[in-house]
This record gives structure tokens, C-alpha cells and sequence, in this order.
């Protein structure tokens, strides 16, 4: 049995033997980065190579420069991010650097970032900055194409193929935890999503922060983005209804019953981070009592804290308002007004959930701090003895406001102290080597490059030193990748379109234009500055709707356009009302006298007669004709005289001079 | 009165245009540029750097509300402005490099008395920024 088995296979001639394949030569040791830098490459193309590909010799982080593969026509830059950095970046290279090329991409379909997002509502003089960035979109030489994101829609290496510098200003994306129990539970928040919520951002259209379950409310930091939080919720609803929040945070806060806020930090006055505008602007709203424990602001006055207040002139005019808080201690049981008490020494310790319903947090477990250290150094201890007993605070609304995080790209290692990317001078290189490498062609800005903090005129210098290097490592022509692939800019959002799997709609800055007077109109109609889109679905909704209205307009001209050069058929009938922006015309003469006065043409003289209806555009249509007839007209006449000459030739065998025999 | 013909202008010795020229300069850092700048009574310093294309910001659009247009007067000028508010001062915290003569150019209005002042403008803040590259990482 075993035998007829074997017999019957097919015995292969030697000749048709097939060759043994190639030994691949000992791979070289490549870190892990390159590895995957490679692999992605790889699933990019989204299927493997049909025939060998010649070997890649420029790696990605070489510092090549291919004369001859390229033109040096114009310099093509990509900044991904629209926000203060990514603007602030494309305007210095501009302005520095005529043969520039910018196309900015954007996650979101409206560029501004936490211009638009982040600053608040109540705080529009800030927003004014955006009047700056629409001068960059406005710029012949910029393109903004927004809807787009990064590793999803478009990869980073493709981008490095089709421009000689990636800029990477897309800033961070994530929260830092606390790493306590019950953070996860509903009910806390993360000052971002809090923050977008009010903001209208796309991405915290579910959230629904619960305003109504308690009187209290706990933000926990001590930054400008805590007292935003507070500030926001404690607002009259009558002030901040005439600014741009978000349509749904008017109704929530609306019905809000929160009346006191507390903003919790874990160390004292002097190591807070927030600036004495905001703090100043607490002590000067309606309706809002801020108030400060005098005990509090005792304890963590130490010898080191007076000590680091000593050289900094903005501490020491932060007291006075601080001084002001106190006093208004006093009065937090008998007024009426709401609260923002400003904690000091105070750490989370656990947020509970609630007994009934345990997926939702119920309150927050806090501990009493003292500082020890030395002065600029100071650290938060926990108090032991009768002093330790924890306090805790009935809320279901908590707000985490400890700061951003990076989002890693995957390919680039940052840096594990504050999470930003390694870079030199804002040219990106891959750490933990020896020597440092460079990736060629990409460069950083804004929170990316010099972690999540400072206001946005921090972006002003940052954006200046990336913008330099970039333009001295392209006028140098140095450190620049350039791919064998390389096609510049042309024709990068038919390629992104292409290569998409879901259909998006990019939004250019002809769209955000005309989306920002869309909610500037809506938000006049509901009397506030705007009335933002909250959803991307919507906006592009509006978006496709008014688009489609151009095209319709466009569709009805051509047709008018068409019956009036085929035939005389009257479009309006007796006293039918012209529709704007048309010419109507009764007869041809009336044509001749539209087109040589160039008078405004009144449609309502109409009345009585028939009509046909013409595009405004028709007028240039037909002066052009016309031109064009007298160049009809003049070639005819010289083909006559040639016709003449070759006649007169035949004759006589001499055209001869015209001026002695014609006569 | 319908304006002058352009011709005519510099016969006319009644206009506007033979009062005496106001000007301010503004100079960097370190003294190497300097930028005379014309003005009438009545603009903010920010406004007539902003007509001449001096290097400074004003991204706030002349609101108090950052400190990109940060000037730094000299001390016989500092005396020739009304105190600075409050929020000025606020704003003048968050300027780098702040001197005592600092002051925000959207907040100074320009009058005949400030013919011929000199400011400066604050050093360029990118060399100082993060100071010299430290490696991070592991080698």
C-alpha cells in the first residue's frame, strides 16, 4: 500500500528542476526602529513588491541630498497642525522665504486648534490671534486642507515623499492620569474634554458632563485651564451666553445648580501656575465670590515659599489678590453668589463611586499636604497625626486639570522626561542613539517640541527657531530627505482621496471661510458672536449643501446661456419677476446697448413685456463673441488682399511695386 | 473743501502736512537696527509699528491680551507715559526678558510730547530659549 503511494507521484526530468532560491545575504543588524519604520513602509504600499525593488540606499535619516533628482523650483513645506504653532511656523518661513510652498493639513475640518477649541468663550480678545492665521490661509502660497489626519488618512513617510520638510506641530492629544481609584468612573472628566466640551469640539460632542445631581464641583490643578473650568462654571449664563460657546454647554449650564467650586491643588500660592490675569479676573466677575481659607494660605507661607517669592516679581503681585480672597472668607456662608474656593495643600486621595449607581463617582476622598524641600524645589508630603483625617467632598462633577500628553507617532521615540520629542533646534532625531541621528526633513514646533505649557505667545519664539533651522537647512541643502519618488506638492489631495478607504470631504480654506460666516449668521440669529458646528457631520453637510447650491446656480445659467444661442424662446412670460443677479432682455438692440453702456441693467422695467433671461455673465460672453468676430472679420479682409496680390501676380508676372502700377 | 490736487500739495503751506513730523524710532536689541518711524498724536505705539513692518507681534490685535508687543523704553522716556493698569502689568509678567522700563506697545498712546523717543525691542528670544542641547536619553 505504502509503495504504490510513492509510486505514483510524479518524478520531476532533471532539467525542469527548479533553481534553488537565491540566499539572501546576512541581514544586518537594524534597530527596532528602522525595523518598523520599514514594515509600515511597507503596509503602506498595501501589497508586497511583484518584481525586486532596487535596493534602498537613502534611509530615511540620511543626510542626502540628490542634486538632479529634484528641482529646486520652490521649497515644499507640510505642517501638520493647524493651530498657533503650525501658523505661527508657516508665517515666519513666509515671510523670510519667497520660493515657499506651505500646505497645512488639520485633523479637524476647521484649522485654529485650541485657538478655536481651547481658549474660552468669555475670553474673545484672545481669539483675535485667528485674524493673524487667516492672513497665512489667505496667502497665494499657503493651502490648508483640513479633514485630514495623520497615520489614518496619510502616512508620515508619505508625506516625507512628497515634500522636502514635514513639520509636526499637531501638538498633544492626550490627558495625564492621576493614577487613583475611581478615575475612570463617570462623572470625571479631563480638563480637555471639559474644556472641548464648552468649546463645541467635535470630539466631546457625547460628553455630558452632569451639571444638575449636586451643588459642588471639583476641578483639581492649578493652572489657567482650572480656573477656565471653574470660571466657566460659575459664569452668569447671561454673559456667557453671548459668546461662542457651544450651543449645548448654554442649555446644560443653563440649568446648572453648581454654586461652589472647589479648585484644588496639591502645593501652595507661590508654586500655582496660573497667571495673575486670570486669577485677578475671578475677583472681578458678577455673581462670583472667590474665596481663599485663611488657614490654608497660612500653612503653606514656609520660609521656603517667601523665599522663592523673593525674585519673582509676578508672585509678589499675585498676594494682593490672594489677600482679597481672604477676606472674602468670611462672607462664603452668607452670600448669595456663587463660590470658587481655591484650595491649597490639598491632594485627591480616591473619588468613590456612587451606592446605588456604582459606575458613577459620588464624591472625592481629599488629604491635607504640607511642603518640604528647599526653596524652587519645594515637594507635597501627606500630614500624618490628628491632622490627617481625610476630608471628602459630595460631587458628581470632577475635573482632572493636570495637564497634556503626547501622542506618539509611531517611528519617532520621544523622550521619557517631560514627553516631547527629542529634537535639536527643532530638527526631529532619534533618541537613545550614539551618535544622534537626524531624520532628514522633519522638524517640530509648539507643545510637540516643548511640552504642553505657556500661552499661545510662547509659540512666537519656538515657531521662529523652527522656522530658521528649516530655512538654513534648505538654503544650505542640507539634512533634507529626498526620495527618488519625490513629486513635491502637486497633486497631494488627489493622492490623499485616492488612497483613502472611507470617503472623506476635505475642507479647504474656501470652506472654513464660508463655515465661519455660516455660524457667525447662525449665531446672530440666536444673538451670540457664533454658534458653532458641533458636529463634523453637520458642517460638511453644510458644506456639500452649499456647494451643491453653486453648482445648481452654475447648471441653470449654462442652460439659459444654451437657449439663447439656439433659439429666441423667451424665458419670461408677462410681468414675471426676473430673479437677481440676471439681465433680461427684450430685443437685440437692448443686447448692443447692455453691452456698450455697460449701465446696470433694472429688471423690474420689464413689466409688460416678454423677456429672455440672461446670466449676468452673459455680457462678457458676448463682447468676447463679438471680438471675435471682428477677428473674423479682419482675417477675411487680409485673405481677400492676399487673394488680390497672388491675383495680380498671375497677371502681369510681377507684383511690382503697388505704388507705381496700381494707380 | 474738496483735498488738494497732489501737485498743488507742497505749495500749500496751510495743511497738515507742514506741522512738524512726529517720529519714534525703534531700535533692536543690541542697537544694530533702527527703524524711524513717522506718527500722528492720537496712534499707540503698536499701530505705528505695525504701518512701518517692525518686528513685533501684537497677535492680540492691540487687547492687552498676550505680551508679543513688548517694548522696552528708556528711563527718561518711561516717566513721559501714564502708570501702566493692572492687567498691563499682568500681561508684562508673562514678557520675557522684562526689564523695569518694560511696557506693552497697545497700551502707550503717542502724543506731540513723544517726539523723538527711542525704544527697543526685547532680544531675540530663540538662542535663549532651551539653552544648549542636553542629551536625554540612554546612550
Amino acid at each position: 500500500m505504502w509503495r504504490s503511494v510513492t509510486r505514483a507521484r510524479p518524478v520531476l526530468p532533471l532539467c525542469s528542476l527548479p533553481s534553488a532560491p537565491p540566499v539572501p545575504p546576512p541581514r544586518p543588524f537594524i534597530s527596532r526602529v528602522r525595523r518598523f519604520s520599514q514594515l509600515q513602509h511597507f503596509q503602506e504600499k498595501h501589497q508586497p513588491p511583484s518584481e525586486p525593488q532596487p535596493r534602498q540606499t537613502v534611509l530615511p535619516w540620511e543626510d542626502e541630498v540628490r542634486e538632479g533628482s529634484f528641482r529646486w523650483d520652490d521649497y515644499n513645506v507640510c505642517i501638520v497642525g493647524a493651530g498657533p504653532a503650525g501658523f505661527y511656523t508657516a508665517k515666519y518661513l513666509l515671510k523670510k522665504e519667497e520660493m515657499m510652498q506651505i500646505d497645512i493639513i488639520e485633523k479637524l475640518p476647521m484649522p485654529g486648534g485650541l485657538v478655536r477649541y481651547g481658549v474660552a468663550p468669555d475670553h474673545p480678545e484672545v481669539k483675535n490671534v485667528m485674524n493673524d492665521f487667516e492672513e497665512v490661509m489667505n496667502n497665494p502660497r499657503v493651502r490648508y486642507f483640513g479633514n485630514i489626519e495623520l497615520q489614518k488618512e496619510v502616512g508620515i513617510n508619505q508625506l516625507r515623499e512628497w515634500y522636502h520638510v514635514v513639520v509636526l506641530a499637531y501638538g498633544c492629544q492626550k490627558d495625564k492620569m492621576l493614577g487613583l481609584d475611581g478615575e475612570d468612573l463617570e462623572g470625571v472628566l479631563s480638563a480637555r474634554r471639559f474644556v472641548f466640551w464648552y468649546n463645541g469640539h467635535p470630539e466631546a460632542f457625547s460628553v455630558q458632563p452632569d451639571l444638575t445631581s449636586s451643588e459642588e464641583a471639583v476641578v483639581i490643578g492649578h493652572g489657567n485651564v482650572a480656573l477656565d473650568c471653574a470660571r466657566v462654571l460659575t459664569r452668569k449664563i447671561s454673559e456667557l451666553e453671548k459668546t461662542d460657546i457651544s450651543d449645548l454647554a448654554e442649555s446644560a449650564l443653563r440649568q446648572s445648580a453648581i454654586r461652589w467650586v472647589h479648585v484644588v491643588g496639591r502645593r501652595g500660592v507661590v508654586q500655582a501656575a496660573w497667571t495673575n490675569k486670570e486669577l485677578r479676573e475671578l475677583t472681578q466677575l458678577d455673581g462670583v465670590l472667590p474665596i481663599v481659607d485663611p488657614a490654608e494660605y497660612e500653612a503653606n507661607m514656609n520660609d521656603a515659599s517667601k523665599k522663592e517669592m523673593e525674585g519673582n516679581r509676578g508672585k509678589q503681585r499675585m498676594m494682593p489678590i490672594i489677600e482679597t480672597m481672604m477676606k472674602n472668607w468670611d462672607r462664603r456662608e452668607i452670600t448669595d453668589k456663587k463660590i470658587i474656593q481655591l484650595r491649597f495643600l490639598t491632594s485627591p486621595v480616591r473619588i468613590t463611586p456612587h451606592a446605588a449607581e456604582p459606575w458613577r463617582a459620588d464624591g472625592i476622598e481629599l488629604r491635607r499636604n504640607r511642603l518640604e524641600g528647599e526653596p524652587g524645589r519645594q515637594r507635597a508630603v501627606p500630614l500624618d497625626g490628628p491632622d490627617a483625617e481625610p476630608e471628602y467632598v459630595q460631587s458628581n462633577l470632577i475635573i482632572k486639570s493636570v495637564g497634556f500628553k503626547h501622542d506618539a507617532v509611531p517611528g519617532l521615540i520621544l523622550s521619557e522626561e517631560d514627553g516631547s520629542v527629542c529634537h535639536h533646534e527643532g530638527r526631529v532625531e532619534l533618541a537613545y542613539q550614539s551618535p544622534f541621528q537626524i531624520i532628514g526633513g522633519l522638524y517640530v514646533a509648539g507643545w510637540l517640541k516643548r511640552g504642553p505649557k505657556g500661552v499661545i505667545a510662547s509659540n512666537i519664539p519656538d515657531a521662529m527657531e523652527t522656522a530658521n533651522t528649516i530655512l538654513k537647512d534648505l538654503w544650505a541643502r542640507e539634512r533634507i530627505y529626498i526620495s527618488f519618488r519625490s513629486k513635491g506638492r502637486e497633486g497631494v489631495v488627489e493622492k490623499v482621496v485616492e488612497d483613502l478607504r472611507i470617503p472623506r470631504r476635505i475642507v479647504t480654506d474656501k470652506d472654513y471661510f464660508q463655515t465661519k460666516n455660516e455660524e457667525i449668521r447662525r449665531g446672530i440669529e440666536r444673538g451670540k458672536t457664533a454658534s458653532k458646528f458641533l458636529r463634523i457631520k453637520d458642517m460638511i453637510q453644510f458644506l456639500d449643501k452649499s456647494y451643491r447650491d453653486v453648482l445648481d446656480k452654475e447648471q441653470k445659467e449654462i442652460s439659459v446661456r444654451s437657449l439663447l444661442i439656439h433659439g429666441t424662446t423667451p424665458l419670461l412670460t408677462r410681468n414675471q419677476r426676473a430673479p437677481e443677479g440676471a439681465l433680461l432682455l427684450t430685443s437685440g438692440s437692448e443686447l448692443d446697448e447692455i453691452i456698450n453702456t455697460e449701465r446696470p441693467y433694472n429688471p423690474s422695467s420689464i413689466d409688460g413685456k416678454d423677456g429672455v433671461l440672461l446670466p449676468v455673465q452673459y455680457r462678457e460672453f458676448a463682447i468676447r463673441q463679438r471680438s471675435e468676430y471682428i477677428g473674423l472679420g479682419y482675417m477675411l479682409g487680409m485673405c481677400v488682399f492676399i487673394y488680390y496680390c497672388m491675383y495680380r501676380i498671375h497677371v502681369s508676372g510681377d507684383p511690382g511695386r503697388p505704388d507705381e502700377k496700381w494707380i | 473743501m474738496p483735498p488738494p490736487l497732489p501737485f498743488l500739495r507742497r505749495f500749500n503751506t496751510l495743511s497738515a502736512s507742514s506741522a512738524p513730523k512726529l517720529r519714534i524710532t525703534f531700535a533692536s536689541y543690541d542697537g544694530s537696527e533702527s527703524t524711524p518711524c513717522p506718527f500722528t498724536a492720537g496712534q499707540t505705539m503698536l499701530d505705528v509699528a505695525l504701518e512701518k513692518d517692525v518686528d513685533i507681534e501684537g497677535a492680540c490685535g492691540g487687547q492687552c491680551a498676550c505680551s508679543t508687543c513688548h517694548v522696552i523704553m528708556k528711563e527718561e522716556d518711561y516717566g513721559k507715559f501714564p502708570e501702566p493698569t493692572e492687567d498691563e502689568l499682568d500681561m508684562l509678567d508673562l514678557a520675557m526678558h522684562r526689564q523695569d522700563t518694560s511696557r506693552l506697545g497697545c497700551q502707550l498712546k503717542l502724543t506731540e510730547e513723544h517726539d523723538g523717543i527711542e525704544v527697543k525691542l526685547p532680544a531675540e528670544t530663540i538662542s535663549q530659549l532651551d539653552g544648549p542641547h542636553v542629551p536625554t536619553g540612554k546612550e
